[in-house]
């Protein structure tokens, strides 16, 4: 009996197996590229400058600028992939904006260069004058496909701000654009 | 007494029973992990047996030449002490040889382990004890022909983060200057796991 038992928990156990245990990770950024995708309209490169602007802010994404480029795709099919390897980028966002008297659409992919092929496709959509901030989502849906939590590009800041006597309590976007004052005060508000 | 034997078999059943289900489900958590320089490990303790296997035979040798000396009168004796010695040395040597390649072993697998953490960018969702189980299945000169996922960690972000290093890696350039016996036993099909600490 001794015996079986000992050749079940020994079978149980017998992995003739290597395995190698990866703890620590690189501590570098993300390289990606933003790009717009097939036309170049107004609105998408103000869209692709917004979701630019708030990936860098993140300390967590380096975006390449476009004139490092060594070929610029205008859409997926013509990624010439070692073109991308060379400048060791992880994966391009291609950014297709629509916009229709009171729709703004936009899609946008994100293409994996080392699997070669485009690993997920999302869209925002919003109002042509909600522009700021539907690249905000843009941000963050990104940022959330790579790091796992929400973004905080779509969030708000509050502060208050003196000049001589008055006080003001002012709400505006994460990157500080769109400011709304909310309150104004001769005597402190906070 | 045939009731007491069915119970009793009933009971060795059951009890095998409750062995195996709790075996098969704290494996992979009560693995006889083997920490050594490196965060290489080895499932199995074959080798660490062989070497126990032999520490009683390193003594022996010792103790008969030792008689030897002693009893020269036996000639018969002294011809199988001879078989022994010779015995004892190619152990020793196969032992030598046996611990230089795992020297080798556990310097590629260094230097692997360290490519892939220069490549892996982990995600910020990370929860304690989280960790994702790749089998790689590599050919004669160290290009990744598969990569299958063993065990999830159940966290897409954190999967497809490693699945990216693992893709950006390509190729295990150190495996060339390897002979094929360790190449087979080791390398050909291994497993890589990515435990955020």
């Amino acid at each position: 009996m001794k015996k079986i038992l000992a050749l079940i928990v020994f079978s149980l156990n017998f992995h003739a197996d290597l395995v190698l245990e990866i703890t620590e990770s690189a501590s570098k950024p993300i390289k990606i590229a933003i790009l717009e995708k097939n036309n170049n309209s107004l609105a998408g490169q103000e869209i692709v400058e917004i979701v630019r602007n708030d990936l860098s802010r993140t300390g967590e994404f380096e975006v390449i600028a476009n004139d490092e480029l060594l070929s610029i795709p205008t859409n997926e099919d013509e990624v010439i992939q070692r073109d991308w390897l060379l400048l060791d980028v992880d994966s391009i966002v291609f950014v297709d904006v629509q916009i229709e008297e009171n729709n703004l659409d936009i899609s946008y992919s994100i293409f994996d260069i080392s699997y070669n092929d485009t690993e997920d496709k999302r869209r925002v959509l919003g109002l042509p004058d909600s522009l700021r901030q539907s690249s905000h989502y843009v941000s963050d849906g990104i940022y959330k496909f790579f790091y796992g939590i929400e973004g905080i590009s779509s969030t708000k800041l509050m502060y208050v701000t003196k000049t001589s006597n008055t006080h003001k309590l002012i709400i505006s976007d994460a990157d500080g654009f769109n400011e709304q004052v909310l309150l104004k005060s001769n005597s402190s508000i906070i | 007494m045939i009731r007491w034997l069915t119970a009793l078999f009933f009971s060795i059943a059951v009890h095998l029973g409750i062995l195996f289900g709790y075996s098969a489900f704290t494996l992979e958590s009560n693995e006889p992990l083997k920490r050594k320089i490196t965060n290489v490990n080895f499932l199995e303790s074959e080798i660490d047996e062989k070497v126990e296997i032999k520490k009683p035979k390193t003594t022996n040798p010792k103790t008969k030449t030792e008689k030897k000396d002693q009893t020269i009168k036996e000639p018969q004796q002294e011809i199988k002490e001879i078989e022994n010695l010779d015995e004892y040395l190619k152990e020793e040597e196969l032992k030598k040889e046996n611990d230089y390649k795992l020297g080798i072993v556990e310097q590629i697998s260094s230097k692997v382990i360290k490519d892939i953490e220069g490549l892996w960018v982990r995600p910020n969702n990370i929860s304690n004890g989280m960790f994702v189980d790749f089998n790689l299945k590599l050919n004669r000169i160290g290009i990744i022909e598969s990569i299958e996922l063993k065990k999830s960690s159940g966290n897409q972000t954190f999967d497809r983060a490693a699945l990216t290093a693992i893709r950006k890696y390509k190729q295990v350039k150190y495996i060339r200057n390897i002979d094929d016996e360790t190449f087979r036993t080791y390398f050909a099909d291994f497993t890589l796991r990515f435990k955020p600490e």
